[in-house]
């Protein structure tokens, strides 16, 4: 015997940018927390909207470059100065003058790493599979339409009291995503 | 699905402005017109013209590649390099090559940064074009070694010899700025296209270059919490790249202000370098976004107000360019240094002066046309112009590569050079391989940040006071 | 100051030579029973390596025999310890000409060719010539088997058997015998050459020197009774006036006499400054005149009339004979002002003056000059024109060859033996002719060449370094040949070896007691000289033994020399064409040789051809550029088409070319190289001779190592005359001014924020004195054969790729119709902040404690950078391997102690770091810190004949490049740009008016 399907989410869809921002603030005043959009495109306001607090993502981003500037400034002076140091041009065998291109360049690097790299952990990215791939709506999110869905892990989430927020807000199409 | 307007099909009348200002994309496209028509180009057959065009760079690309292994085989004594002049068309390519690739980063980057929205119609093909000008650049310090199979020495790992790389050279910073660049480049690239490729995986039918799609576009689903750490993201990666692009050609121009030839040894070049990068980087991707506009049909979305801007930016770096030319000479003339003074004496009347009033001319005389409205949105004499300046760029390499070398201190070694069929083959060979990248790349990932494009459309955007009516009328 | 100071050129290296005897252990037994089978050990060894790997290549079975010999020699003899280098002295013979050579063998095989330091005449000196034999002993192309027509590897026995046969039969039908030797000067071979025509009545013997020049012998001959010429002795010459003579350039005692002009050249300071003064009056562009401190360009057809006139002006200040001063009446006077100047300076002079005249000029000139010369007293006892120094068979040889053309002509020649000689390339259409007629010719030579083409019997002979024999100096020095390696032709012996063995064919009952041509030549030694079996031995060791030859007493016949004072007969209307022996290949006698057909022409630096050299006016006037092809015809329609050469300096109306191109068949390098001009010699004589030009409209490309000549007003080259530099105030050489502060070598230090690397120990510093060096080139061919530079061939110098890594830079001041010649050797200058080390990514090139700037092949990947970065660009690239297509046994020329570099590698001057070490090893067997100053040589100063070179330790203030650093004729060469080189210039000094030089300096 199979399974009985085992509620996901309740989505609606909003075709209107003006529309979509009120929904969200209308849903978060509802007490609702679990909730999220899915939009073809970044819309402004939303995550103010949404209450969402600021990435941690500069923070990655500045431990790359720290670690980069430091991997450069070690790596010339101990290659040049300390594990073989050989004459060059009567120059001495380290100095931060000629160090600066390179330690310029691993700096960048690295941060350019870090903040790549912390995009993805901090959006739990890549995941090849989404609960909602097989909802229409939800695939046209990446095309024309916003999608605002309430997640059922939600603390009150209740099926009729979501739609007819939903409804009352002004989305279309508004259903239960099951597993 | 069935396609939903984008809101009202005019801009509300209660911003005015929005009225005057030119529209970024023309015909009023809805979200669904803009995935229809980008994401579209994935799916369609291509058309003649296409395969006419990827036919021709297949085979230059083919043959340059052949001239390369002919090299490697046979030595450098293939080409036409000789004693004082040591190096000559490879380093030229090399530089010009680096210094097209700037356009796409710059455009990317620090237009972004300037909130320039108008480069959303181009920043997608300009970085296209940057890694596939950088790949072919990264060749040439590579096949010009005398012993290219020891190339793996010019980066510091420890190995048997217990040597490790002299951080005083140059080109050991040119190592790390170009593989640094390239880098930074493909994740700035990548780090755009995810949203785009997710668009795509949504849209194509076709079980294998949906996997593709799929697979590339990590699973993007365009939720609100995702797009907020990308578009940080995106800014960080901008606010670095602008710094990056400018050290880049900076350390390029290193290779000759660091050493002590006349013509070279000048404090002038870093800056110099950039503004000429920038100009020759923002000529080839005109070059390239009109013969897309051409072939793809994307007069829509790359308008001529967009050629208007890119020509204004011409007009301004080739004219930075040319106060370089100037100041270049101002400079060696009342340093009072015979060898200096020789040596730009030697670049504009000696025996490559000819190559020198070339650049002169491509440079610095034709893009003064841009002065004329008109002509800023006259789409063929942009191309020509286009691709004068691209002519006129590596002119100004080879003129500074080889005057200052064929000429130096002692005039016992003074000679002359002119390259092989060998060198000729090899830079045509690097055109076929960019071009061809760049044609599958038009191909199968999407040449306009689709949604980039869509955030900037009218209305797109939600209007607050608007949402705050709505909210009191509750 | 002493730049090759003969006590401290040879250091630590005398106890290393080794005698013949003392390595056989047998010196005490009166003869070695057989010299040549009885080789020291090592020689066979090396003989068995070579055939083994000539086996290999050439795949030929006649190559085992050696591998038996080996057998008996096992054990290894004590003396040849693996990786260190023995020297043994030997002589060099180039023509009549000799000096003694120091030849140094690795594993018995000699890799490099030094003078003898004992040797008066070179002094440890060499020239290009002595350098490349080298080469020609290893030459793949020498022929190694008896060739008879088509049938190859004939056995020697056979070969002779048939010959001594044909011989006989021609003796038995009355007809002669010729052998046709080359010019030499021993006299050894000269006994054996007697010896042979006193047993063989039919056997005549007729010199045939590739070209003819011997006015000045029949002058002296009619005047002083003495046939042949007199060689200068110009270390006693204040004053040297030399009338289109080239004695430091293709005079074949160009070593000595270099050696004795730079002596008086190298000034050692402002205070004791006094200098040799030399007047060059000349048509063409020679390597003397580049040298001159005044230079004369002058038509020839001025020289009598010159001569003349300065005879006459002579007679104001001292007695000059009547009949003379009438004959020379007679002569039209030309430049009679310059006549009148240079007369007064040569009577200031007196008897340390003298003129020297081209061998190539008519006898009124020699004439003229020998009047002169006789009223300066500058001929005598001990003067600069010493009787004793008669140039060894320097007598006329014209007659005995007009005798010979007779005999062919009248038939009565049935046999011709050529040895070493190549008539088929050099003697004129008639002579080639009649000896076309002789039916049997026998060559007895190294290389298959035009002549052995043409006869009956081919015979490889050994080369000098593989043969006994001796060679008598100008100076009465003696020197013994010593074989260094058992021939590489199958053990076939030297020329003489096959002479001996067919007289003993021919007559054994009389030669059956000659062993061999060492035994033969060490009888001689004992009969003629009475040198017993300890002096032979000392000879051998020091190369050297010199006899006393009593100077004939000097009687000159005034009448004789009046009447061969003639006015000069050439027309002034006419083009001149002038041939001479080219600097690079002589007579075409090293036409095979690679590192000579490289060796730029030190004027012209041409490489690779000969050309039409002619001056800026005549070229404009025929409308003729450099490198357009024209075609020169003689009257009697001769014909040679060159490539034009505008050569400044040269006289107008003048044409140039030299002979030893267009060889045509002997080895693979001289093929297609150059014209051969030889066909333009009258009856064989050099001399001006009228010519058509007509342009053949077609270009010829010309591969030149130097395209610009002129400097640009840079200060890369100092110049000051002799006066205005003794003056005390003095003139500043090269100070450029930049902000810095004194360093301690009183060099001025830049600002810099780079604190100066402090060197311990050793600091390597070279010192070139520009007043010495006359750009010969001999450094250039001793750093390639030391350092195993290859010949990259014309393609590649035509690119722009010549290898050298010492290169002379020679640079035109002045006017272009008679501008001023500057000779500067550019090599590596080992700067301390050098621009090439900083550039490389891999650290490929770095600098030494020792202040060395270092290649590290092996690290190098090949961006050159460093080239680029070069400020004299003196860094090597090896563009393509120029080392794949090297044919046996040449590999076996490489020095072990160099790498040979691939393609894709950069290379440079190295101060000869291999000798450096090999000292400092030394210094530690001896238990000394500290190499000696004079210890080490590298390969350009041991080679340079002018001590223009000087190398040591600047660390150590008594060293004598110290000393030199400190000089006040001190100088680097783009000093402003702060890279510190190790290499000091020393101002070249001319002994000329000031405001002449001054207005060079201005031009």
């Amino acid at each position: 015997m199979m399974a009985r399907p085992r509620p996901l989410a309740v989505m609606g869809n909003f075709s209107n940018p003006n529309t979509l921002l009120f929904a969200v603030r209308a849903v978060r005043e509802a007490g609702y927390t679990d909730f999220d959009v899915y939009t073809p495109y970044p819309v402004h306001g939303l995550e103010q909207a949404m209450g969402l607090r600021r990435s941690k993502l500069p923070y990655i981003s500045f431990a790359g470059g720290a670690l980069g500037l430091t991997t450069a400034l070690l790596l010339q002076w101990w290659t040049g100065a300390v594990d073989y140091p050989l004459n060059i041009g009567g120059k001495p065998f380290f100095a931060w003058e000629f160090s600066i291109p390179v330690d310029f360049e691993l700096t960048v690097l690295f941060t350019a790493f870090a903040t790549v790299f912390g995009f993805l952990a901090l959006c739990r990215l890549p995941r090849w599979y989404s609960d909602y791939q097989h909802d229409a709506g939800f695939r046209a999110a990446t095309d024309d339409t916003f999608v605002l869905s309430i997640h059922a892990t939600d603390p009150q989430f209740e099926l009729e009291r979501a739609q007819e927020l939903l409804r009352s807000l002004g989305a279309e199409d508004v259903r239960l995503v099951e597993a | 699905m069935q396609p939903t307007p984008a809101t009202v099909a005019t801009p509300p009348h209660v911003n005015g402005q929005e009225l005057q200002r030119e529209p970024l994309v023309l015909g009023n496209p809805t979200l669904h017109d803009v995935t229809e028509k980008i994401a579209g180009i994935a799916v369609s057959r291509p058309s003649w013209k296409y395969w006419l065009t990827l036919g021709i760079t297949g085979t230059a690309a083919a043959w340059g590649l052949f001239c390369i292994g002919y090299t490697i085989a046979t030595g450098i004594g293939v080409w036409g390099l000789n004693n004082p002049v040591a190096w000559g068309w490879d380093i030229t390519n090399f530089v010009w090559w680096i210094g097209i690739g700037h356009a796409g980063t710059l455009i990317s980057a620090i237009l972004h940064l300037f909130r320039q929205r108008w480069r959303t119609a181009i920043n997608r093909s300009a970085e296209a074009m940057t890694i596939f000008a950088v790949i072919c650049a990264g060749l040439f310090p590579l096949i010009h070694l005398g012993r290219p199979w020891f190339a793996y020495w010019l980066f510091p790992y420890p190995n048997q010899m217990q040597m490790w790389i002299n951080f005083r050279s140059p080109l050991v910073w040119d190592v790390f700025a170009v593989s640094t660049y390239l880098t930074v480049s493909i994740l700035f690239w990548y780090l755009g296209l995810i949203p785009d490729l997710a668009t795509l995986r949504n849209y194509v039918k076709r079980r294998i270059p949906k996997a593709l799609y799929t697979f590339f576009s990590l699973g993007w689903v365009g939720s609100a919490r995702h797009w907020q750490h990308y578009e940080i993201a995106y800014l960080i990666l901008a606010a670095i790249s602008t710094p990056l692009v400018l050290s880049v050609h900076s350390v390029v121009s290193f290779d000759f202000a660091v050493s002590i030839l006349p013509g070279w040894h000048t404090t002038i070049f870093p800056p110099y370098f950039v503004a000429g990068a920038i100009f020759s980087g923002f000529a080839m991707v005109l070059t390239l976004v009109l013969i897309m506009r051409w072939v793809l049909n994307l007069e829509n979305y790359i308008t001529l107000k967009h050629i208007d801007n890119m020509n204004r930016i011409l007009l301004a770096t080739g004219m930075m360019v040319g106060y370089a030319y100037a100041m270049e000479f101002f400079i060696a003339m009342y340093s009072g240094n015979e060898y200096e003074r020789y040596a730009f004496l030697n670049r504009a009347f000696g025996p490559y002066g000819w190559a020198y009033w070339a650049m002169v001319f491509c440079n610095v005389a034709v893009p003064q046309l841009f002065w004329s409205p008109r002509l800023r949105r006259n789409v063929v004499v942009t191309f020509i112009a286009s691709i004068l300046v691209n002519v006129g760029m590596w002119l100004e390499r080879f003129v500074i590569i080889t005057t200052s070398l064929h000429r130096d201190f002692l005039p016992s070694s003074w000679d002359y050079y002119a390259p092989t069929w060998v060198e000729v083959s090899i830079y045509i060979g690097t055109l076929g391989i960019f071009f061809t990248l760049f044609l599958l790349f038009a191909k199968y990932v999407p040449v306009i940040a689709i949604a980039e494009t869509k955030a900037i459309l009218p209305g797109a955007q939600p209007e607050h006071h608007v949402v705050a009516e709505a909210a009191a009328s509750r | 100051m002493h730049m090759c100071d003969e006590g401290e050129r040879s250091m630590g290296k005398h106890k290393l030579w080794q005698s013949i005897e003392e390595v056989h252990g047998e010196a005490h037994e009166p003869v070695a029973p057989e010299p040549l089978l009885e080789q020291p050990f090592s020689r066979r060894r090396f003989m068995a390596l070579l055939s083994a790997s000539m086996a290999l290549a050439a795949g030929s079975a006649g190559c085992r025999r050696p591998d038996h010999k080996l057998v008996p020699a096992v054990a290894a003899p004590e003396y040849q310890i693996p990786g260190l280098p023995l020297f043994y002295t030997t002589a060099f013979q180039h023509k009549n000409a000799a000096f003694g050579l120091l030849v140094k063998c690795r594993e018995g095989r000699p890799i490099k060719i030094e003078g003898n330091d004992l040797h008066p005449i070179s002094a440890g000196a060499s020239t290009a010539y002595a350098q490349a034999s080298l080469l020609t002993l290893y030459d793949p192309d020498r022929i190694r088997r008896v060739r008879m027509g088509n049938t190859l590897r004939v056995p020697l026995e056979t070969a002779l058997a048939q010959l001594a046969e044909a011989l006989k039969e021609e003796a038995a039908a009355g007809r002669l015998c010729y052998l046709c030797i080359e010019e030499h000067c021993s006299p050894s071979y000269e006994a054996l050459l007697k010896a042979l025509q006193a047993d063989f009545p039919w056997l005549r013997v007729v010199f045939m020197p590739s070209f003819l020049a011997e006015h000045a012998a029949a002058v002296n001959a009619q005047v002083l009774g003495i046939d042949g010429e007199l060689v200068p002795n110009l270390e006693r010459a204040d004053l040297i006036v030399t009338v289109e003579a080239d004695p430091l350039g293709i005079d074949r005692y160009a070593l000595w006499h270099t050696r004795n002009f730079a002596a008086r050249r190298r000034v050692r300071n402002r205070q004791e400054a006094r200098m040799n003064r030399l007047v060059a009056v000349e048509a063409i562009m020679s390597l003397t005149g580049t040298n001159a401190d005044t230079r004369l360009r002058m038509h020839p057809a001025a020289f009598e009339g010159f001569l003349a006139a300065t005879l006459r002006e002579l007679a104001r200040y001292r007695s000059v004979p009547p009949v003379l001063l009438g004959a020379a009446a007679q002569v039209p006077a030309a430049y009679a002002e310059e006549a009148a100047r240079l007369a007064e300076e040569l009577h200031q002079a007196g008897e340390r003056a003298a003129v020297l005249v081209g061998a190539h000029l008519g006898e009124p000139i020699h004439a003229l000059a020998l009047a002169i010369n006789l009223a300066l007293g500058s001929v005598g006892q001990g003067k600069v024109f010493d009787p004793a120094y008669v140039l060894p068979n320097s007598h006329r040889k014209q007659p005995e060859l007009e005798r010979f053309r007779e005999e062919l002509r009248a038939g009565r020649v049935g046999a011709v033996l050529f040895a070493n000689v190549n008539p088929e390339y050099t003697a004129d259409t008639e002579l080639r002719q009649l000896l076309a007629r002789v039916g049997r010719k026998a060559a007895l030579s190294l290389y298959h060449d035009e002549t052995a083409q043409s006869c009956w019997i081919h015979i490889p002979v050994a080369h000098p370094l593989e043969s006994w024999g001796d060679a008598l100096a100008v100076d009465g020095t003696l020197s013994v040949q010593q074989p260094l390696l058992a021939p590489l032709n199958e053990g076939i012996g030297s020329l003489q070896d096959v002479l001996i063995q067919l007289a003993k064919v021919l007559a054994p009952e009389r030669w059956s007691e000659v062993e061999n041509y060492y035994d033969f030549v060490r009888r001689h030694w004992r009969t003629a000289y009475g040198v017993d079996d300890q002096q032979w031995e000392r000879v051998l060791r020091e190369g050297i033994y010199r006899i006393q030859r009593p100077a004939p007493p000097l009687r000159v016949e005034l009448n004789a020399l009046a009447r061969a004072i003639r006015p000069s007969g050439l027309d002034r209307s006419r083009l001149l064409l002038l041939v001479l022996p080219s600097y690079a290949l002589y007579d075409g006698t090293y036409a095979n040789c690679g590192w000579l057909q490289e060796l730029p022409d030190p004027i012209t630096k041409l490489t690779w051809d000969n050309v039409a050299a002619m001056s800026p006016g005549t070229a404009h006037r025929l409308g003729l550029k450099s490198g357009d092809l024209v075609r020169l015809q003689q009257e009697d329609g001769a014909i040679i088409e060159l490539p034009v050469w505008v050569q400044p300096g040269m006289a107008d109306g003048v044409v140039l070319t030299n002979l030893g191109y267009g060889r045509t068949a002997g080895g693979e390098v001289l093929r297609n190289v150059g014209q051969n001009a030889y066909p333009l010699l009258r009856s064989g004589h050099l001399g001006y001779t009228a010519v058509q030009l007509t342009s053949l409209g077609r270009r010829y490309p010309l591969a030149t190592t130097q395209r610009y000549h002129r400097l640009q007003g840079r200060p890369i080259v100092q110049l000051a005359s002799l006066e205005e530099y003794t003056r005390p105030e003095g003139p500043q050489f090269h100070t450029p001014e930049f902000p810095g502060y004194p360093g301690a070598d009183g060099r001025r230090i830049p600002l810099t924020i780079v604190p100066p690397y402090e060197y311990k120990g050793h600091r390597w510093w070279m010192v070139i004195d520009l007043s010495a060096c006359t750009g010969c080139g001999a450094c250039v061919v001793a750093c390639q054969a030391e350092n195993n530079i290859p010949v990259v061939g014309k393609e590649q110098v035509l690119r722009g790729r010549e290898m050298h890594w010492i290169r002379i830079d020679r640079y035109y001041v002045g006017p272009v119709e008679n501008p001023r010649v500057v000779h500067q050797p550019m090599l590596c200058q080992h700067c301390e902040n050098a621009p090439c080390e900083n550039v490389c990514p891999v650290a490929a090139t770095t600098h030494s404690p020792e202040g060395l700037n270092e290649m590290t092949y092996n690290r190098c990947v090949g961006t050159r950078y460093c080239l680029n970065n070069c400020p004299y660009k003196v860094r090597r690239f090896n563009f393509l391997n120029y080392h794949t297509d090297q044919r046996p046994p040449l590999e076996m020329l490489f020095n072990p102690d160099v790498t040979v570099r691939m393609r894709g590698v950069m290379e440079k001057c190295t101060f000869c770091v291999q000798r450096i070490n090999e000292a400092k090893y030394h210094a530690k067997d001896e238990g000394r810190t500290r190499v000696r100053d004079g210890e080490v040589l590298t390969a350009c100063q041991q080679a340079c004949p002018a001590g223009a070179i000087l190398f040591g330790d600047a660390n150590d203030p008594d060293s004598r490049v110290s000393q030199l650093r400190r000089s006040d004729r001190a100088y680097y060469v783009l000093e402003e740009l702060n890279v510190r080189p190790s290499v000091t210039y020393l101002a070249k000094l001319w002994n000329a008016p000031v405001e002449q030089v001054h207005q060079l300096r201005e031009s």
